[in-house]
């Protein structure tokens, strides 16, 4: 049994059995899997998730597993039970725990607490690393390499975790990196240097939106929750969207990632586009997370 | 009139903690225990508060007798006392003398800075991992400088 609660713990052999076991979780989707048959999974929600939550369901369940769901509006944590209460109850329950909670470093405080293993659904602004995962995979999978790839991550990047775990990760597969963000909303300079410390990472910034040259473009929705004014974070919204006009510039075989929601950052015109490739990343959510629940409850890649 | 504190034969003296420092060093220390364990020390403790100091302007000491610290326990204070020296006594002399430096560990020393870490709602204080750029929350993973952590 093991914990994924950040990018940080797991090593490249390690994400790379992941994804190989991901590749044939994919291709195994629809044959019936008895691999955990009986075994509980409970997914704690203290937060709003629509695809996290759901694909973490539907891939417990095809491995075999039953599901308690658990929802944050509905439950004693509103009456002010810690969160080390909630965990002891549930590990008491379930053979896994899938968690998403508001606070930062909630996945590895529940997993001290935890017998069974935690996998992080996210915590606050932190770590999601089964995102991360999925979009190294959705890649490969376009790409069938990430090393040498130029990657371009567009947006918010000061308040998107997904953006932060991603940097990390492409800086460990050797990917060049281009980061477009509006002024005020750049990336964390402490992940750059780490990820450039720890990788040799080449990392380049730009407050410009121009996708030549990108083979990847990653784009992450500007966080309007996060704003205290909804009208000035509409408008930075709009000067960072990806328009048809500004697709002309762009590779013919580029593609275009979100990991949604996505709002207006890309309009709806552009999900005809060959770019397009955000729904299919999508897809990759389910037998990703199959990989990694398995990898928990086993306590390795097989 | 000069204040005196008598040389001690044996034990620990912790010279140049930051003035006013001294007590929260005693705590760090586990020096002064509060629950009716203090019966059970031994050894008597000097803390001089603010004096003058030709390094410092103003520093704290602290003297330990009979009792020899070593400098994985005293690398604790380098939080709140980064220039600390480690002074081990010995028949009157000054056996050993080490200043203290982060341990690769603090564990329940600080509380984390940022508001939204589950430390801050769900434990006293947090876990930091001494990493060459700064000091990492274990939990919350936001890298910080030593001087940003809460003690």
């Amino acid at each position: 049994m093991t914990d994924v609660i950040s990018i940080r713990d797991l090593d490249k052999p390690t994400i790379e059995k992941l994804l190989e076991s991901a590749e044939k979780m994919e291709k195994n989707l629809f044959t019936s899997h008895e691999m955990f048959r009986g075994k509980v999974a409970a997914t704690l929600f203290f937060e709003a998730s629509t695809r996290t939550h759901l694909s973490f369901q539907t891939a417990a369940q095809r491995l075999g597993m039953s599901i308690v769901p658990y929802y944050h509006n509905a439950s004693s944590s509103t009456k002010g039970e810690s969160l080390r209460d909630t965990i002891r109850i549930v590990d008491g329950y379930a053979d896994i725990l899938v968690m998403r909670h508001p606070q930062e470093g909630a996945a590895r405080y529940a997993a001290e607490q935890a017998q069974h293993p935690v996998v992080n659904a996210g915590d606050g602004g932190n770590q999601h690393p089964t995102q991360t995962l999925i979009d190294l995979y959705a890649i490969l999978k376009a790409k069938g390499k990430i090393k040498g790839l130029n990657v371009q991550l567009v947006g918010d990047l000061k308040h998107a975790r997904a953006m932060r775990s991603l940097l990390y990760a492409l800086g460990m597969f050797g990917a060049t990196v281009k980061l477009a963000a509006p002024v005020g909303l750049e990336m964390d300079p402490a992940i750059i240097k780490e990820t450039e410390e720890k990788f040799g990472a080449k990392i380049t910034q730009t407050a410009d939106l121009d996708l030549s040259g990108s083979d990847v473009v990653y784009v992450c929705r500007i966080q309007k929750e996060r704003f205290a004014d909804p009208y000035a974070a509409s408008k930075l919204a709009a000067s960072f969207r990806i328009s048809p006009e500004l697709l002309k510039n762009a590779k013919s075989d580029m593609i275009l990632m979100h990991p949604l929601p996505k709002i207006d950052e890309i309009p709806p015109e552009v999900d005809n586009s060959p770019h397009a490739y955000y729904f299919q990343q999508a897809r990759c959510g389910v037998p990703v997370r199959m990989a990694v629940l398995a990898y928990c409850m086993k306590g390795k890649v097989d | 009139m000069p204040l005196l504190i008598e040389r001690i034969q044996e034990g620990t003296v912790i010279d140049r903690i930051q003035a006013f420092r001294g007590i929260r060093v005693l705590e760090i220390l586990k020096l002064v225990l509060s629950g009716g364990k203090q019966e059970e020390m031994k050894s008597r403790i000097a803390l001089v508060i603010n004096v003058p100091s030709h390094h410092m302007g103003r520093k704290d000491i602290l003297k330990i007798e009979g009792r020899e610290l070593q400098p994985a326990e005293v690398n604790k204070i380098a939080l709140i006392a980064p220039q600390a020296r480690l002074n081990v006594i010995r028949g009157g002399k000054v056996a050993k003398k080490q200043d203290v430096k982060l341990p690769p560990k603090l564990e329940d020393i600080a509380i984390c800075p940022n508001p939204q870490c589950i430390s801050r709602s769900e434990r006293e204080s947090s876990v930091f991992l001494n990493e060459p750029s700064g000091l990492r929350c274990q939990y919350c993973e936001r890298l910080f400088a030593p001087n940003e952590l809460l003690v």
